[in-house]
């Protein structure tokens, strides 16, 4: 916040205005000599000219006389490409209107507090460069659980297809025990990479760290790409379930769905806040229904789950097969979450709470929720559960609650599944835009991908992309390209697997708020699972999606090479977070975050 | 040029990937001379058939292979693209999406794969990266710098 920082930033040429709130004192200091000394003293100051200080630093300055002034001057600073310093604001203090209309036009710059004032101002200044214009939100825990919730189950709807694939007893058993081999260790691998690693694009920026440029573009590339198309199946799968109830012409089905798909559009844009209050509301829409539904079909419900193990003739491994790629499906999304880092306050701390809490919490959704389906299934023959599919036919939640609760619970149940699809899309459009966005900050993708909105602080050319992508997607039959999705994203967890050990050793000693607890040679074993897991779900997925996944693949470096010789990349030391080089030196950002300390 | 090792990594994989592919067209011709419906947008030709079309990229593969020694970005686009096309058209040939496809295309695609991942590597190594990436901080908070 000391004034040397002017020539700091006019060195650099860092283009920012500083708005200079001059209050004449100590306001904090003042407050608390009068609780405890009952007067003040030694608070008071004059300031000079500020103007005349910011000429003599040579950036410009602005006077403004009256609070009707600001938002002229203001938006001329803004697009003028130089340091500005807009002095005296300090009448505008007493007009509480034009103070927000204040804050919320700067939220994406950075600001001095005063001239004499804290060191608020320099903090502020690193964080905002570190940050580039991101708003950072007090998510509460409460909040990022219901992220993972959302973004890993979002309830069980889905489910149906494991059972008649693979039998009731297996699915039970897969449910408990493939979470240890395969979501665990990566809700403890997002844990530890998203603590040493809190950055926007969450596993794009991990990879980059370990295994770097290539591999991260990749990750973030097939990835991204995946959940384009991802996310669109869960507005189509919502709107089968309407669908399926209510009876609608194919123009209808497009207006709604990009309804859908334009609220959550402009609600993600809006900020993680909001769009956090709108899953929560979401789950408690999904949540409470399922809760009713399982602990009524538990009850009431008849026979033992868990038999037949196996479908008649099946072997158990055919009948796993036949399950696996959905339950892994059922199981995916740990590592969604940590793409918001950059926007979280403390991420390096919430985000692995908000996993460990999660987890066992989408553990036991699946498993009640399932065990009370397969109840339900046996109030009308033990042989139901072969007929357990979802879609048109088959017996799913839906069919299974009009048995038990009649057509009341088979309303809630029906909104659960339809909530549940929209909250997954709502996720999955916070989570899929923002390692694009960072892409595009590390000059590997378009620039104007990585713009900000400038009041809300969130990469809005990223989310309504991802919005328009998925409005048209969701009005084509886009079956062929949903086969590329396994491929697109087991590759991915592949490399994050791989970066967590080649972290461990690069860099034993590297902080990481959280730290799986086990040396790096278990963690290399049990890492290990997960990884043979995703190389046989690319096998058991069959041809089709085989082959779509192997053509998709080539489009990651195919990208890479395009966008690399038009964008060039950036250095790792102008990436956010390095303030030195391999060789010692400062680098721009190194020298701009001394400045801001001094 | 300090990639030119991965450079030359990229041709020979390039050229590899395309001999491949020429060996699994041939291998499909003895095997399945049916392979792959031999029509485009109505056109009929033997030509147009799964297995002239990986004789095809075999061929232009090899040519990005070459390529590949003085320009390993265009080479190894050119390697990868045609191989992602191939399998694009020859997987949308409806009854050939099946695992004998698989016998005719690993080969090609994974070296085509490999090849792309070395000239990515060339890549690196070749275009400078920008140190600038502070300067994007105006423009991308949406104000015009």
């Amino acid at each position: 916040m000391n004034v040397q920082e002017l020539e700091t930033a006019k060195r650099l040429r860092l283009p920012f205005v500083i708005l200079v709130w001059s209050d004449g004192g100590y306001g904090l200091i003042e407050m608390h000599q009068r609780r405890k000394f009952g007067h003040v003293a030694g608070t008071r100051f004059d300031n000079p000219d500020l103007v005349g200080l910011a000429h003599a630093f040579g950036v410009d300055g602005v006077r403004v006389e009256r609070a009707g002034d600001l938002p002229g001057i203001l938006a001329k600073a803004l697009e003028s490409s130089g340091l500005v310093v807009v002095g005296h604001c300090y009448r505008l203090r007493r007009e509480r209107q034009a103070r927000h209309r204040l804050v919320a036009t700067c939220t994406g710059g950075a600001w001095l507090k005063g001239a004499q004032s804290s060191s608020v101002g320099g903090v502020r200044m690193v964080e905002m460069l570190r940050n580039e214009g991101l708003k950072r939100v007090r998510m509460r825990l409460i909040t990022a659980v219901v992220f993972v919730f959302t973004l890993t189950c979002s309830g069980s709807f889905g489910m149906e297809d494991v059972i008649s694939s693979s039998g009731p007893g297996m699915t039970l058993l897969m449910i408990l025990i493939l979470p240890l081999v395969w979501s665990v260790p990566m809700a403890f691998v997002a844990s530890e990479l998203g603590s040493m690693v809190p950055e926007a694009g969450g596993l794009y920026r991990w990879i980059r760290r370990g295994m770097g440029e290539y591999w991260s573009f990749q990750a973030g590339w097939w990835w991204t790409l995946s959940l384009y198309v991802d996310s669109a199946v869960y507005v189509a799968l919502a709107l089968d379930y309407i669908q399926g109830k209510y009876e609608f012409s194919g123009m209808w089905r497009a207006i709604i769905g990009i309804g859908i798909v334009a609220v959550f559009t402009f609600i993600n844009i809006r900020g993680l806040e909001l769009t956090g209050w709108s899953l929560t509301i979401i789950q408690i829409g999904v949540m409470v229904p399922l809760v009713i539904f399982t602990v009524w079909g538990i009850a009431a419900g008849s026979g033992n789950p868990f038999t037949p193990v196996l479908p008649e003739g099946e072997s158990v491994l055919t009948s796993m097969n036949l399950g696996l790629a959905v339950m892994m499906w059922m199981y995916a999304g740990w590592e969604s979450i940590s793409t918001l880092a950059g926007e979280i306050e403390n991420p390096q701390k919430v985000i692995p709470r908000a996993l460990m809490i999660g987890t066992p919490l989408v553990i036991a959704t699946y498993f009640f929720s399932v065990y009370a389906l397969l109840r339900v299934g046996g109030m009308t023959g033990s042989d139901t559960w072969q007929s357990m599919w979802t879609g048109g036919g088959g017996v799913d939640f839906v069919v299974a609650a009009k048995t038990l609760g009649g057509v009341t619970l088979e309303y809630l149940i029906l909104m659960a599944a339809i909530l549940s699809n929209i909250g997954l899309y709502a996720g999955y459009l916070a989570t899929g835009a923002r390692p694009q966005f960072q892409m595009s900050r590390d000059r590997l993708l378009p620039k104007f991908i990585g713009k900000t909105h400038s009041g809300w602080g969130t990469p809005w050319v990223a989310i309504l992309l991802m919005g328009f992508v998925n409005a048209v997607l969701i009005n084509f039959n886009f079956d062929a390209l949903i086969t590329i999705d396994v491929f697109l994203l087991m590759f991915p967890y592949v490399l994050i697997f791989l970066t967590v050990i080649i972290m461990r050793v690069k860099e034993p000693d590297a902080p990481r708020a959280f730290r799986v607890p086990m040396p790096t040679w278990l963690l290399g074993v049990w890492v290990a699972f997960p990884i043979a897991i995703a190389i046989i779900a690319l096998f058991v997925n069959g041809t089709d999606w085989m082959i779509g996944g192997l053509a998709g693949i080539l489009t990651g470096p195919i990208a890479y090479l395009v966008f690399k010789n038009i964008y060039k990349g950036a250095t790792d030391e102008a990436l956010e977070g390095s303030t030195v080089t391999p060789a010692g030196e400062l680098t721009e950002f190194g020298a701009a975050v001394e400045g801001a300390r001094a | 040029m300090k990639g030119q090792r991965m450079a030359n990594y990229t041709a020979v994989t390039g050229i590899l990937a395309g001999v491949a592919a020429i060996a699994g067209g041939l291998y499909a011709h003895s095997s399945n001379p049916l392979f792959g419906i031999p029509q485009f947008f109505g056109i009929y030709s033997k030509y147009l058939s799964g297995v002239h079309v990986l004789i095809g990229i075999g061929v232009v593969m090899i040519i990005g292979g070459l390529l590949s020694f003085k320009w390993p970005s265009v080479g190894g686009i050119i390697v990868c693209a045609v191989a992602m096309l191939g399998l694009i058209y020859t997987y949308d040939r409806g009854q050939y999406r099946w695992t004998p496809m698989l016998y005719y295309w690993w080969g090609p695609w994974l070296l085509a794969w490999i090849a792309g991942i070395f000239a990515g590597y060339a890549a690196f190594k070749n275009v400078p990266q920008s140190s600038e990436r502070l300067a994007d901080a105006r423009h991308a908070q949406g104000h015009s710098a």
